[in-house]
């Protein structure tokens, strides 16, 4: 109790300037710096209680308050041992180190019992990358579901699809059979043998278009096996030269993969080039130089294969280049506007993609990445 | 030389079996009945008993197929199948040493030469 009543009494001791030997310089230097850490340490408290006002959601909001209170009564010690030095308060000074040190060990408390939930929270960058790997997860789920619609879609198109062909080419084949019997009844009448010709032939084209909107509405489904790739082009190049063959033309393959094989339903991937090519042989002038160059890829950072296709003919417009895929746009007179829609279909459906350099001014560029394996 | 064959015909349109007939017959074949369901042609190849039948798959009342099994129940008679659609998982399903051949629509004279022609094992 005398200890309190006599708090603020000095008489007792003598202030820290004339207690020992202090040169002007060396006093000066504890006074400034206790001084200087007391500005700092009162401050402290003030911008950690603004963070948690301002952010009411940061963890372990206790700690913060501790180290506010903590941090305070650090400031007021460093304040009072400068005012010592002309006001020697040392019962006040030794009440605050008492002060200090309960809320020193408070808090050093407080962070033991934080402690597990501290070590069990997660970096921000964890969390970033959980976040992003989410994200991802859930683009892929909608692109998924979109291709589910797109394929209900297109299934329900291609069941409609099928039964109006089905049904179409049964009265195309009465109508061709009336024609060809009518014909055997007017053999000597050429002018109209040849009329009945010219029929017959548009229903063959109609039964033509009849075949390839079929596939297209109703893809045939995809049986990989392995297969070079080079190998498969050197065949469809060989038969299309023999259809088509009034043509002076050459092909070349450049590797840059020692890996040229792929997983792929053979029949479908022919079909793909050999709709490259014969759309070179139609559009490009003698002599024809088609140039394949194969390469590794990645699609979705599985091991894939790059082809890129080139011909030296006039190649397509931007625009035209923008809508080469799309279903029943065509440049050709003959042409069902389906050839290259049903490539990117047969590509797509090897889970890889086909594009078209818009941007080359001379010749049709095309690149197709494929699968190796499928997944 | 060709032997002279007698043929059932069957399909559920009148100018398509016109049409075989015509073929047939310049072929040198005697087409000996027509059908145009799987229940006429059934009745019509237990009374004319031919060397061989040519029919569509998709007729009303009972298709080609289930009419050909009937046939086969009783006798093992060559078939020759006619449909519009070139269907290769049908083929496999239907795969039986009676049927001679498979015929797409519209019928070419020559398919349909080769197909009856398999009966001498010639073409």
């Amino acid at each position: 109790m005398e200890f309190f009543a006599n708090f603020l009494e000095t008489d007792s001791f003598p202030p820290r300037w004339p207690c020992g030997t202090w040169s002007s310089g060396h006093g000066w230097l504890h006074i400034c710096s206790d001084l200087a850490t007391f500005a700092a340490y009162m401050t402290i408290p003030f911008v950690l209680l603004y963070f948690l006002r301002k952010r009411p959601d940061l963890p372990f909001p206790r700690i913060f308050y501790m180290f506010a209170m903590f941090i305070f009564a650090c400031g007021t010690v460093h304040g009072i041992e400068a005012v010592i030095f002309w006001w020697p308060v040392y019962r006040v000074s030794g009440v605050f180190k008492l002060l200090t040190a309960i809320v020193s060990w408070g808090t050093v408390i407080q962070i033991f019992k934080s402690a597990p939930r501290a070590l069990r929270m997660r970096m921000a960058e964890e969390l970033e990358a959980e976040i992003l790997q989410r994200r991802r997860v859930e683009e892929q789920l909608l692109e998924n579901q979109q291709l589910v619609i797109q394929s209900e879609r297109l299934s329900a198109i291609g069941q409609a699809m099928t039964g109006l062909i089905h049904e179409s080419r049964n009265a195309l084949a009465r109508s061709q059979a009336g024609l060809r019997l009518l014909a055997r009844e007017v053999k000597s009448r050429d002018e109209l043998l040849e009329l009945i010709e010219e029929s017959l032939s548009a229903q063959h084209d109609l039964k033509q278009l009849f075949e390839v909107v079929r596939q297209y509405a109703v893809p045939p489904p995809i049986q990989r096996e392995e297969a070079r790739i080079p190998d498969l082009v050197d065949g469809v190049f060989a038969r299309v030269s023999d259809t088509l063959g009034l043509h002076d033309a050459k092909i070349e393959h450049k590797l840059l993969t020692s890996d040229v094989n792929c997983h792929v339903d053979k029949l479908l991937m022919e079909n793909v080039f050999r709709n490259l090519i014969e759309n070179s042989f139609a559009a490009c002038a003698d002599p024809l130089r088609l140039s394949f160059t194969y390469s590794d890829a990645e699609i979705g950072g599985a091991p894939a294969i790059e082809i890129n296709y080139l011909d030296n003919g006039p190649g397509m417009r931007p625009e035209e280049a923008k809508r080469a895929f799309e279903a029943f746009y065509t440049t050709k007179m003959h042409g069902t506007g389906l050839g290259l829609a049903i490539c990117q279909q047969t590509v797509q459906s090897h889970g890889g993609t086909i594009s078209l350099n818009p941007e080359r001014e001379h010749g049709a560029e095309f690149a197709i990445t494929l699968l190796r394996q499928s997944q | 030389m060709k032997t002279q064959r007698r043929v059932v015909v069957a399909d559920d349109e009148p100018l398509l079996v016109r049409e075989l007939v015509a073929y047939l017959e310049d072929m040198g074949h005697l087409v000996v009945g027509t059908a145009a369901n799987g229940c006429e042609l059934v009745e019509c190849v237990r009374e004319t008993l031919p060397d061989v039948v040519i029919t569509d798959i998709k007729m009303p009342m009972k298709d080609g197929l289930e009419a050909a099994r009937e046939i086969w129940s009783s006798s093992p008679m060559p078939v020759i199948l006619v449909s519009a659609f070139h269907d290769e998982d049908f083929i496999a399903q239907t795969k039986s040493e009676q049927i001679l051949s498979y015929i797409v629509k519209p019928v070419d004279e020559n398919q349909l030469a080769t197909a009856v022609g398999k009966l001498d094992g010639t073409s």
